[in-house]
């Protein structure tokens, strides 16, 4: 096996501005100074790149148990891996419990371009696993074509809403009304829907309108490198 | 032509608007549109505003960045921003109206919404399209002078060549609001009726292909024309290169002005599965002819590449669900809620809805139900080889 590049993660808060809880940490890949994933990604070639994903994961578990105590976790998942093997989440999974954490700690990212290829096979290999309790999140959702066709193959737990839907949403008409449908959506199939990449208050506010109560971004904490951060909770408008 | 555009936002006041306040607002709002040639309308009501801009998009956008700096409004919403063919309130420098609540509620189309006396922050461009159609048709009649509809030309049917290789069926779309025959579209079949396949399958190389895409929708103009089409006209468009789209609806409209049937009897369905190049190059193409008085549906929603983003892209006058989100969706979890986010993101901003390749009048029920209004399927009507459906659907046989 070639040798993968060095990394480690920051870690950014989920936050649940109903309960005032961290909901979870997303594993965020850097390099060793805190260089930008891409670096990292970029060092490997395609037929390493499933291997260096699945050590990703277990590097996260392994490095969140140590920084601290129980909490839940988002880590990513290249859909390819899935297709290579099985071993892409179970390994996660044996990490996970290795460190004294249950299967539904952890939720499995995947973006919504990655997905749309192969959508039914992949909804089977997905599926298969879901008895373990693992969750699974769709990221970027709304920045691809695909959108809500997914969601008719593919049920996931919770949909990250892509930051090109979020930026100032605040003053965007149409924006809003793809927002609302998207919610409508996920509200009907039970689907939890994440604002990922909220900068501003105003942006907090028209989201916090519209009944979205997971929230992630700047506005509440940046990622911080092998750290756990504290989260900062706007005040209600 | 020159473009045109509308840009149409809402606010809320940060201060107390006298009638005073309001005078001299509007005076100097006069001044400077008449000098950019904006033309438009400001509604008041209790401290929000909505404002009507229109004009060539430089000057409307310049005006607009003018406008949203002013200290005296905030949470300044975007509603509308697209192309038109032409003016809706071409005599004002900026026509005004204070009304309550109460006036608004007498408003057909409106009354839905403001009877609950809500604030104009609170509108979409549902809403705010039939705010304004209301007030076009309606209140401001006798002040309002819509331009005459161009469209003197004479009727001539363009020449058909002696034994063209396709012909066309028509088949209906039904609006049940209205319960009426809205559009036909035009399906490609053989000279005969038959698949078109035969005939499609003499055109061997690429070239020779694209040049009979670009004579199909010009046959199907002619042959409507000579059906005396009463209703519009759906005409397929699947483009695999931005300026191939141009010059595909600039014959659109040519052969449409010669035959005498006007632009916005015509429906462009745009099938984007097969673009190759730069979508946003081809989304400008659309928005540039729809400016022209062209409708542009979005077909095959919620499948393949079109989706929800596509909307604000393309910002469609109506789109067609994909056949595998109609399918028994009386009995689908998850395709009935893919369609009722679609059908709520379609609402808030003014766009229709096509429920197509209806069969069963399970799926016509659950459609309606959810405020669907246009249909399009066996259930309603099947293509017609070189005819046009008269008949409206022998609705008794399946309603409730």
């Amino acid at each position: 096996m070639s040798r993968l590049p060095p990394f480690t993660f920051a870690f950014q808060p989920i936050v649940n501005v109903v309960s005032g809880a961290i909901a979870s940490y997303e594993a965020l890949v850097r390099g060793p100074g805190g260089e930008p994933a891409r670096q990292v990604l970029t060092q490997v070639g395609p037929p390493d790149l499933h291997v260096l994903d699945r050590q990703l994961r277990i590097e996260a578990i392994r490095l969140a148990s140590m920084l601290g105590g129980p909490c839940n976790l988002h880590l990513n998942l290249m859909p390819r891996s899935l297709d290579l093997s099985a071993q892409a989440i179970i390994s996660t999974l044996e990490m996970a419990e290795r460190c004294g954490m249950r299967a539904d700690q952890i939720t499995l990212e995947i973006t919504e371009d990655e997905i749309i290829d192969d959508l039914k096979r992949f909804a089977e290999m997905v599926n298969t696993h879901r008895s373990s309790g693992v969750h699974f999140a769709i990221d970027d959702f709304g920045a691809g074509y695909a959108g809500l066709n997914l969601l008719a193959e593919f049920q996931p737990d919770a949909i990250k809403l892509d930051m090109s839907l979020v930026r100032g949403i605040e003053s965007r008409g149409p924006r809003q009304a793809i927002v609302r449908g998207i919610q409508r959506t996920c509200t009907d199939l039970g689907i939890d829907v994440i604002a990922e990449g909220v900068e501003t208050e105003a942006e907090y506010w028209w989201f916090r309108q519209e009944g979205i109560e997971l929230f992630q971004g700047y506005l509440f904490a940046r990622p911080e490198l092998r750290q756990m951060p504290l989260a900062f909770y706007p005040p209600s408008a | 032509m020159s473009a045109l555009m509308h840009l149409i936002y809402s606010s809320a006041a940060t201060q107390v608007f006298t009638p005073e306040d309001l005078a001299a607002l509007l005076a100097l709002a006069r001044k400077k549109n008449a000098a950019l040639a904006v033309t438009g309308m400001l509604l008041h009501i209790d401290g929000s505003f909505l404002q009507v801009l229109e004009g060539e998009p430089e000057a409307v956008d310049s005006l607009f960045r003018t406008i949203s700096a002013d200290p005296r409004h905030t949470q300044i919403v975007t509603i509308i921003r697209e192309h038109i063919p032409r003016r809706a309130f071409s005599d004002w420098s900026m026509g005004f109206a204070a009304v309550t609540p109460e006036e608004l509620a007498e408003l057909d189309g409106a009354n839905d919404f403001f009877a609950g006396s809500t604030c104009l922050t609170r509108l979409n461009s549902g809403r705010t399209k039939k705010l304004l159609g209301a007030f076009k048709e309606g209140r401001w009649r006798s002040r309002l002078s819509i331009a005459s509809m161009a469209g003197s030309a004479a009727r001539r049917e363009p020449a058909l060549r002696d034994r063209p290789p396709i012909s066309f069926a028509f088949q209906p779309v039904y609006d049940a609001s209205e319960n009426a025959i809205v559009s036909h579209e035009a399906v490609v079949c053989g000279p005969d009726g038959g698949p078109p396949d035969a005939a499609l399958n003499q055109y061997h190389t690429a070239q020779d292909r694209a040049r009979l895409d670009m004579e199909a929708r010009v046959l199907a103009i002619g042959l409507a024309a000579r059906l005396a089409l009463p209703t519009g006209l759906t005409l397929s468009l699947r483009a695999h290169h931005a300026d191939q789209a141009a010059q595909a609806l600039r014959s659109v409209l040519d052969t449409a002005a010669q035959c005498g049937i006007d632009a916005d009897r015509i429906t462009i369905a745009i099938d984007q599965d097969q673009l190759i190049g730069d979508p946003i190059a081809f989304a400008s193409i659309i928005q540039q002819y729809r400016g022209a008085g062209l409708k542009i549906c979005i077909d095959h929603f919620g499948a393949g590449r079109s989706g929800l983003c596509q909307v604000e892209t393309y910002q469609p006058d109506s789109i067609a669900l994909d056949e595998h989100l109609v399918r028994d969706i009386a009995s689908h979890g998850p395709r009935q809620a893919i369609a009722r986010g679609i059908i709520q993101t379609c609402d808030d901003l003014g766009i229709d809805v096509i429920a197509r390749h209806v069969c069963l009048p399970a799926e016509y029920d659950w459609f309606r139900h959810e405020g669907v209004s246009h249909f399009q399927g066996p259930l309603i009507g099947a293509p017609k080889f070189e005819m046009l459906t008269r008949d409206l659907p022998a609705r008794a046989q399946w309603q409730p």
